[in-house]
């Protein structure tokens, strides 16, 4: 220090995975060359205006053995409109516990507990600070002030080491059953590590549902902005294929937001219980208005019937679509019914005005992405309203009450425009139109790269860039891959060659699909070079890590180079080495099916680790493996 | 990641502090669980940081101030001899 003092320090932390809205920091202080006095503050200080629009401090109560604030927010907000944030501290010197009387500060929006003591050389001064994050209603104000108290009292007495060891012990069974091991690759492995730790990092105990939604924000500050859309791309795989629990805790997520998206939908205008979620799940008024709905961005209602659709294949459980599921795939459907128009000179459907995932490219008209995924959700619509009402007669006649469903000329409806849906005809290539004045518009101009690498668009000006071919977010490519199965392979390849060439790798998500589609039509080199680029990229990171990236890289491994692909019965796996790799390992859920497929240079092979059989095809044949088996792929 | 951190396939870690990307490190360094978010930001203040014009984050967790006779512990301020940060992914500590 300036003074010529020397001090050791060492400071620890973990946020528990034990203990929900729990953690803890150990910070220790060695005097190594003085004698002195040590005053010692310690904070907990909040800026609502940071965090979330609409929150504001509103008390705190200190004493002499914890501090606690507590803030309030918008009353519709979901999981509740008031924050009760606490800390509580102890110190030691050489172990010993001091007993010092505590000040306080009477400072606004911070609890500040300081102590003032007497060290001498070789002194070690230890303190432990335990911090607490409740959520909850106003009216319970009492009851969580001394509920955050008691939870830190409880980890006081519990103490650092203990509540280290719980948190360890629930962390390692947590990565364990989710690492992804790469060979040959340290560097590679590092980034896979750091990406999955921050996606399982972000739920508490129990699969908790609300507030993991996106790990660069805790709860509290997840409030004025969460749950983009890219979410439902990039993160729910993730969750899907290794905790299904947390994956339909996601849709339970949406499902709550019902009410929200009827109302965004209302202020546009639609009616009839249609929903519109937005791109952001805004979760407050306040919020809310502070950014409009955009009546031309659909990608979160486009992507929300996908995911249902994948939960339900990746889990087999079909609970969920009599629950809840069909009640939000009818909104969906409604959305839709009433956003096409019929066009007279084409006696066919249309979708106007959209702004897709790609969305350099705005306001478009007959969006082939939005437009056949709006196709399959009415189609799927109809399919489930059979289903459930043959499954689940009882359920299904109460939900057609609580949503004033008339399914015969609902449905009736549903399949006539999903008959007559206009889409954008590819061209004499096979080439998908992103919408119906692609074609129109010029390739933006290429720059060759000077190290031999292929040539990459130039930037267009942001007033041109509706003038040209540009693809920030891959959007027929999504749809490619979402539905492979739809499309024969020159149709994939082809596009594929096409959109890649034009695509713009400026989001940390963009290389994600295309890595995907390029491993699995073989063009191994630009899948590399493409993955390579996707864990390249933290450019927009700023702050915190992006978190609608973090997916993509586990993504481009699992479903590129393993090929992995579920069907409604069965596996496909078509798994390959990367060429600087020696091998890699993963396991995931398939239908309650636990499963481990590992690959080296000399051979591939699929463990069974659960006790009933499952249907893999590999190479185009398909096999059956048994409980407890294995195959090689 | 590799240009800001040696290779490790189970820490990001560094050994030296670095003022000039403390912002972009800060960002890895970041632990949460389902409501409570600690920001990567070093317990003890560091320079101008957090003071009121400029919060560190909405929520300011891990902060310590550690005055000796009088003299705030900043480490901008400090002369370090020896100095280690490490995320440790198989723990999920800092």
């Amino acid at each position: 220090m300036v003074s010529g003092k020397r001090i050791k320090v060492s400071s620890k932390r973990f946020c528990s995975a034990a203990e929900s809205g729990l953690g803890a920091l150990r910070y220790t202080i060695e005097a190594l060359n003085f004698a002195a006095t040590i005053s010692i503050d310690v904070e907990l200080q909040v800026h609502p205006e940071v965090f979330a629009t609409g929150w504001a401090y509103r008390w705190k109560h200190a004493d002499q053995r914890a501090g606690v604030l507590q803030l309030a927010g918008p009353r519709d907000s979901d999981w509740g409109d008031l924050a009760t944030l606490g800390i509580q501290f102890e110190v030691h010197r050489n172990g010993e516990l001091i007993d010092h009387p505590v000040q306080i500060s009477p400072i606004a929006k911070m609890v500040r507990l300081s102590l003032d003591l007497d060290v001498v050389d070789g002194d070690r001064v230890r303190i432990d600070k335990w911090m607490c994050a409740l959520l909850g209603h106003y009216d319970q104000r009492d009851r969580l002030m001394a509920a955050c108290r008691d939870q830190l009292t409880a980890a006081s007495r519990q103490g650092y080491t203990l509540l280290r060891e719980a948190h360890r012990e629930v962390w390692a069974q947590r990565r364990q059953a989710c690492d992804l091991e790469v060979d040959g690759a340290p560097e590679v492995q590092q980034q896979l590590r750091f990406q999955c730790f921050q996606l399982l990092q972000a739920y508490g105990p129990g699969d908790r549902a609300l507030p993991f939604y996106a790990p660069r924000q805790s709860a509290l500050e997840l409030s004025a902005q969460s749950a983009p859309w890219e979410w439902e791309v990039y993160a729910f795989p993730f969750y899907l294929h290794l905790r299904p629990r947390l994956a339909k805790a996601l849709l339970d997520y949406r499902y709550a937001h019902l009410p929200r998206a009827l109302h965004c939908a209302t202020a546009l205008g639609y009616d009839r219980g249609a929903t519109l979620f937005p791109t952001r799940a805004r979760v407050s008024q306040a919020a809310r208005s502070a950014a409009p709905i955009r009546a031309d961005l659909l990608s979160a209602n486009a992507t929300l019937a996908y995911s249902i659709y994948c939960y339900e294949q990746q889990t087999g459980d079909r609970e969920f679509m009599i629950d809840r599921g069909l009640e939000l795939l009818i909104g969906l459907a409604r959305f839709w019914t009433q956003r096409v128009h019929f066009s007279p000179g084409k006696q066919q459907y249309l979708l106007h005005g959209v702004t897709g995932p790609n969305e350099y490219s705005q306001h478009r008209n007959k969006p082939w992405y939005t437009s056949y995924l709006a196709r399959w959700t009415l189609e799927y619509a109809v399919e489930s309203v059979r289903w459930v009402k043959t499954a689940a007669a009882e359920r299904y006649a109460a939900l057609e009450e609580r949503c004033k469903f008339y399914e015969y000329t609902e449905t009736k409806q549903w399949t006539a425009i999903a008959t007559n849906f206009y889409l954008p005809t590819p061209n004499g290539e096979g080439i998908i139109p992103a919408h119906a004045d692609y074609f129109d518009l010029p390739e933006p101009a290429t720059e060759v790269a000077t190290d031999g690498e292929a040539s990459t668009p130039v930037r267009e000006p942001v007033h041109r860039r509706q003038l040209v071919r540009e693809v920030q977010q891959p959007e027929v490519l999504l749809g490619l891959y979402q539905f492979a199965a739809h499309f024969e392979e020159s149709i994939l390849r082809a596009n594929f060659q096409h959109y890649e060439k034009l695509q713009r790798y400026e989001t940390p998500t963009a290389p994600g699909i295309p890595t995907i589609l390029a491993a699995r039509l073989g063009e191994r080199k630009r899948a590399q070079e493409l993955f390579d680029r996707l864990l390249a990229d933290e450019s927009d990171w700023g702050l915190s890590v992006d978190g609608s990236a973090l997916g993509a890289a586990w993504m481009a491994v699992v479903f590129g180079f393993a090929g992995l692909r579920s069907r409604v019965d069965h596996l496909v796996l078509a798994p390959y080495l990367p060429e600087q790799w020696t091998g890699y390992r993963f396991s995931f859920y398939f239908q309650n099916r636990r499963l481990r497929l590992e690959v080296d240079r000399s051979r591939s092979v699929l463990y069974n680790e659960s006790d009933r059989s499952v249907r893999v095809a590999v190479g185009g044949n398909l096999k059956e493996i048994l409980g407890g088996a294995q195959i090689l792929c | 990641m590799s240009r800001l951190f040696p290779i490790d396939p189970w820490q990001l870690c560094e050994n030296r502090l670095n003022a000039a990307s403390l912002d972009r490190r800060r960002a890895y360094f970041v632990l949460n669980n389902d409501r409570l978010r600690m920001d990567g930001h070093f317990a003890e203040p560091y320079g101008s940081e957090g003071s009121t014009a400029s919060p560190r984050s909405g929520i300011d967790w891990c902060r310590l101030r550690i005055r000796i006779d009088g003299e705030l512990v900043d480490l901008s301020l400090c002369e370090i001899n020896r100095y280690a940060r490490k995320l440790d992914l198989r723990l999920a500590e800092v």
